[in-house]
């Protein structure tokens, strides 16, 4: 048996939200993660896109990978990209987040980049972390504190110089620990 | 073994033999990763806990350029044939008769969020499934479903699959008695139950509480129980009409009755019965006859009772057959609030909230009780929403929740008074769509987007037809909202396109040398009855207009409709011959540098055969001969369907045969033009060249199509013609045509890939 500590997470999340959602059409981010699956342009296994737009609030348009997947996210009612890690993380707790959060800034900045983004832009002064990873991690705030070091020095690589606010969302009690950073 | 703390957490939860089990299963894997299993057997292993493949899973998809390679990590490691260790695959939950608790949901949506993509899929049977799960990850899974007194044992593999009933069951006015009871016995004495573990195929067992109603669809079962209760000496009794050798797929069948009236206490062993028999003697070999309703088909009603009766002659008793009925009359399901009066006339009510109560409430046989239908798009939910619905379930109906076989769930024990604020707290997690059971309440199986035999994307037209059936769904005439729409991927029926009013299921036809997705269009199904009888098909149309053919039935229905006049009855009346017409002009497919939509799917960027389409081809009007022979051959096989429906069902059996004759010339004749056209030598050829060498089998069903080729020329025309078997032959005649078309795009792509 292993036993599961908070340093081997490996499900870490990171979203990104959309500071102008109302010119995203989902229709187009289906040909958009299509595209990339096609150039291969992404690390990892890419699989499949599946399209959930239908689901309100719900995983919106995914790229499904072996590794991770990406999504337009539709979640809280807030677009946004989510970089979604799965399995096969390297390095140690704040490199894994470090490495989450890192991805979902790829994700975002290729996605603004592409003409069927539409003008999209992501906030990067805010990031939510998600760990849905319920045998490892708690959905209150011992598991915040816990996490804290690692995700400060996480935001120390990817954000250098920012100063960064961590609270916990507790709109979804039942749901994973999501961490909400806003940096100034 | 790579166990992790959730089995020493949650041991105490989990019922022992269910823990135990996922041990046994969770070792299985650790052999298969060593080379000790073969890949064969893990495969069945993994079947029977409902761990399924996914599409893909070989390692290869077609990114719509080119056929890829997925290179994952485990490499060359198979969880079975051709199925790779790191694909993802779907879970299927059994959720028997569809009852689910508000804690099961929690749980559920916790494993969407952490193995899945948060999103849980109720199916066509009364299932929960999440998809694009690695294996990896299903021994957990499963221990948290245990915690919550759920199993994934034998919702797939040759076993006896999930048990659906009414989800009306014990609330209905119409039912003889409430099923419940007795369904959730059944459930518990069959699963991993000796007699049940020798099957060649599925075999899917349903309830229902009424004989006119379509809630528990017994007649596409393999087998069902029809509740009845009959007065004995002043007092009430109880007991079901029991049906055999129902079942959906390329070749439907109407159960049969077995037993009328059989008493409550000898349900048990009746299946008990059933499942030897079916064991013992139906086909093994061969996957595509070796559903119940094929031995049951071939042996006859008579013939296939008295060896039930014989078995149950011999059977060794069991206490289980009747051990749970005292607590059968204790079975009660009690509302979790006081029955409040609706809202009186004129009470101030939230918007929309008309509509929604119109569509989605159903008045309980307990005055002051109702049922709300919480209508899911595509059977999709959300892991927040599914909490979010857990919530609102516990403060108004407690544990009384259940899925349906239309892919929603449904609230019981609602207080008719509490309704408004239900509807207001449901708008306020998105989920009071009104609607439910209308034609916006469109059906889909996965399709191409997760299934391996999916053809076409059913998923992607069945979201397409919502939204735009959604938007103008409040103009729709009444006749028109009451319809039902139904979509499979493929011919396998998952989509139960058989028993709607409107079906349709995927196949592809090659317009210009080029891969076209089309969808078959079934009419005038009927879903009540318990899906009583089933639709006709009536010609292929390209998936990008099957909305205008929605539009076109739908606006002449309206029209012609004469009174009260069902839509069934109306399909009957215009007859196959309109109807062909009526879609013959929407059958056209512009060519690809004037509309390159109809050459990719719907919600689906990819063009999925570009690599094997070949620049030239597609701008010139090349028809090949073969084609236009094909195009006969349909033609027949429709003239046979016009005949079956006059009646006429020595024509509809030559028509038939005659069909399936020309489509075998059509292909003979590409290697021998000069063929003389006598059946005996087209059939000979076509077995020599075809058959013989394999080139017309599919991967999946082999040379089954070409069978009722075979066995009709064999045994000539029959003396004497039977509904059913006639019916089954024009069906055939489709699916052989189907086939051919099928081998054409094999292998022509073969040759694209060669070149
Ligand atoms: C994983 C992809 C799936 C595969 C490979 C698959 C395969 C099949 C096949 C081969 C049949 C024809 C049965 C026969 O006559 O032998 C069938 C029928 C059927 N399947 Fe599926 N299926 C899949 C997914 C589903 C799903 C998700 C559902 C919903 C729970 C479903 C429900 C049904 C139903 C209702 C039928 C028709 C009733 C019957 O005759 O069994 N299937 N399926
Ligand atoms: S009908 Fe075909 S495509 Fe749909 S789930 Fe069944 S096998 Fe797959």
């Amino acid at each position: 048996m292993t036993t599961a500590t908070t340093t081997d997470l490996v499900r870490i999340g990171a979203k990104l939200y959309a500071v102008n959602p109302e010119v995203i059409d989902l229709d187009d981010v289906i040909p958009l993660f299509h595209g990339w699956i096609q150039q291969r342009v992404l690390d990892g296994v890419p699989i499949d896109v599946a399209d959930y737009a239908h689901v309100p609030d719900g995983p919106g348009v995914m790229l499904i990978g072996h590794e991770a997947d990406r999504s337009l996210d539709l979640a809280g009612g807030r677009p946004g990209v989510l970089y979604q890690r799965k399995r096969d993380g390297s390095g140690d707790l704040p490199e894994r987040f470090a490495a989450s959060i890192a991805a979902a800034d790829r994700l975002a900045a290729d996605v603004e980049a592409d003409p069927l983004g539409h003008g999209v832009r992501f906030d990067r002064d805010e990031i939510l972390i998600v760990v849905p990873d319920r045998l490892r991690v708690d959905n209150d705030d011992a598991a915040l504190e816990e996490l804290r070091e690692a995700v400060t020095a996480a935001l120390a690589t990817t954000r250098p110089g920012r100063t960064a606010e961590l609270t916990r969302v507790t709109d979804d009690p039942g749901g994973p620990l999501r961490i909400r950073v806003r940096l100034t | 073994m790579s166990t992790t703390e959730w089995r020493e957490r949650l041991l105490e939860r989990m019922p022992p033999e269910l823990a135990e089990e996922i041990d046994i299963f969770e070792g299985q894997m650790e052999l298969r990763r060593k080379g000790k299993i073969e890949d064969r057997v893990f495969a069945e292993t993994r079947l029977r806990r409902g761990v399924y493949g996914q599409r893909y899973d070989n390692g290869h998809r077609h990114d719509g350029l080119a056929s890829r390679e997925l290179v994952y990590p485990a490499g060359d490691l198979t969880k079975g044939p051709e199925t790779l260790w790191d694909a993802p695959g779907m879970v299927r939950i059994k959720v028997p008769y569809g009852g689910i608790t508000p804690e099961q949901l929690d749980v559920i949506a916790e494993l969407a969020e952490e193995y899945s993509d948060s999103i849980l899929h109720i199916t066509t049977r009364q299932d929960v499934q999440l998809h694009y799960v690695h294996i990896d990850d299903t021994p957990d899974l499963m221990r948290r479903l245990a915690s919550v007194d759920i199993t994934t044992r034998e919702a797939c593999g040759n076993g006896v699959r999930n048990l659906t009933a009414c989800p009306l069951a014990g609330v209905c006015h119409t039912e003889a008695f409430d099923t419940t009871a007795y369904a959730a016995a059944l459930f518990r004495f069959l699963l991993g139950h000796p007699d049940c573990q020798d099957f060649g195929r599925k075999f899917k067992p349903a309830f229902s509480g009424c004989a006119g109603e379509a809630c528990g669809l017994v007649m596409m079962h393999d087998f069902g129980a029809i509740a009845r209760t009959s007065i004995v000496d002043g007092v009430e009794r109880r007991s079901f009409d029991l049906y055999v050798g129902g079942g959906l797929g390329t070749t439907p069948h109407q159960a049969k009755l077995l037993y009328e009236d059989h008493p409550v206490e000898e349900l048990l062993p009746a299946v008990q019965s059933i499942a030897r028999v079916f064991g013992r003697l139906g086909e093994k070999a061969n996957r595509n006859r070796a559903r119940i309703k094929f031995l049951v088909a071939k042996l006859g009603i008579d013939e296939f009772r008295r060896l039930v009766d014989e078995e149950r002659k011999v059977l060794p008793h069991d206490d289980r057959w009747t051990s749970y009925l005292p607590s059968v009359e204790d079975y009660t399901e009690s509302p979790v609030r006081e029955a409040v009066p609706a809202p009186a006339n004129g009470a101030p009510l939230p918007d929309g909230y008309r509509e929604w109560l119109r569509t989605n409430v159903y008045r309980q046989r307990q005055p002051g009780y109702a049922v709300a239908t919480v209508a899911l798009p595509l059977g999709d939910l959300s892991s927040t929403q599914t909490r979010q619905l857990a919530d609102v379930a516990r403060k108004y109906v407690g544990d009384a929740v259940r899925t349906t076989v239309e892919q929603n769930i449904v609230l019981r024990w609602v207080a008719e008074g509490d309704l408004p604020a239900l509807y207001e707290d449901l708008v306020a997690i998105d989920l009071a769509a009104p609607g439910a059971g209308t034609i916006v309440d469109v059906t889909s199986c996965p399709g191409t987007d997760t299934c391996k035999l999916g053809i076409a994307s059913s998923r992607g037209l069945a979201g397409e037809l919502r939204t735009r059936l959604a938007a103008k769904q409040f103009e729709l005439d009444e006749a028109v909202r009451g319809l039902r729409i139904k979509v499979s991927g493929c011919f396998n029926s998952c989509g139960q396109h058989h028993v709607a009013d409107i079906g349709f299921f995927g196949n592809s036809r090659k317009i210009n040398g080029v891969t076209v997705p089309h969808f078959q269009v079934v009419l005038g199904g009927r879903w009540r009855e318990n899906a009583g009888s089933y639709g006709l098909a009536i010609g292929s149309v390209p998936s990008k207009r099957i909305p205008e053919v929605v539009d076109a039935i739908t606006t002449r229905f309206v029209t012609e409709r004469e009174g009260e006049e069902s839509f069934q009855d109306w399909i009957a009346r215009l007859g196959k011959k309109e109807l062909g017409a009526m879609i013959g002009e929407l059958k056209t497919v512009p060519p690809v540098d004037e509309d390159p939509s109809f050459y990719t799917d719907w919600g689906d960027a990819r063009v999925f055969t570009m690599g094997d389409m070949g620049i030239g081809e597609c701008a010139g009007e090349v028809i090949s001969s073969t084609d236009l022979e094909l195009t006969m051959a349909e033609s027949i096989a429709f003239d046979a369907q016009v005949a079956l429906e006059d009646g006429d069902l020595a024509r509809a059996d030559e028509r038939a045969y005659a069909a399936m004759v020309a489509g075998a010339r059509a292909l003979v004749r590409t290697e021998h033009p000069n063929v003389p056209d006598d059946p005996d030598t087209i059939v000979r050829e076509f077995r020599t060249r075809f058959y013989d060498t394999e080139r017309f089998f599919d991967r999946f069903a082999k040379g089954r199509f070409a069978r009722p080729l075979f066995d009709r020329h064999e045994a000539g025309s029959p003396a004497e013609h039977q509904d059913e078997a006639t019916r089954s032959l024009v069906e055939e005649s489709q699916l052989f045509i189907d086939a051919v078309h099928a081998m054409e795009i094999r292998e022509a792509g073969a040759q694209s890939a060669l070149v």
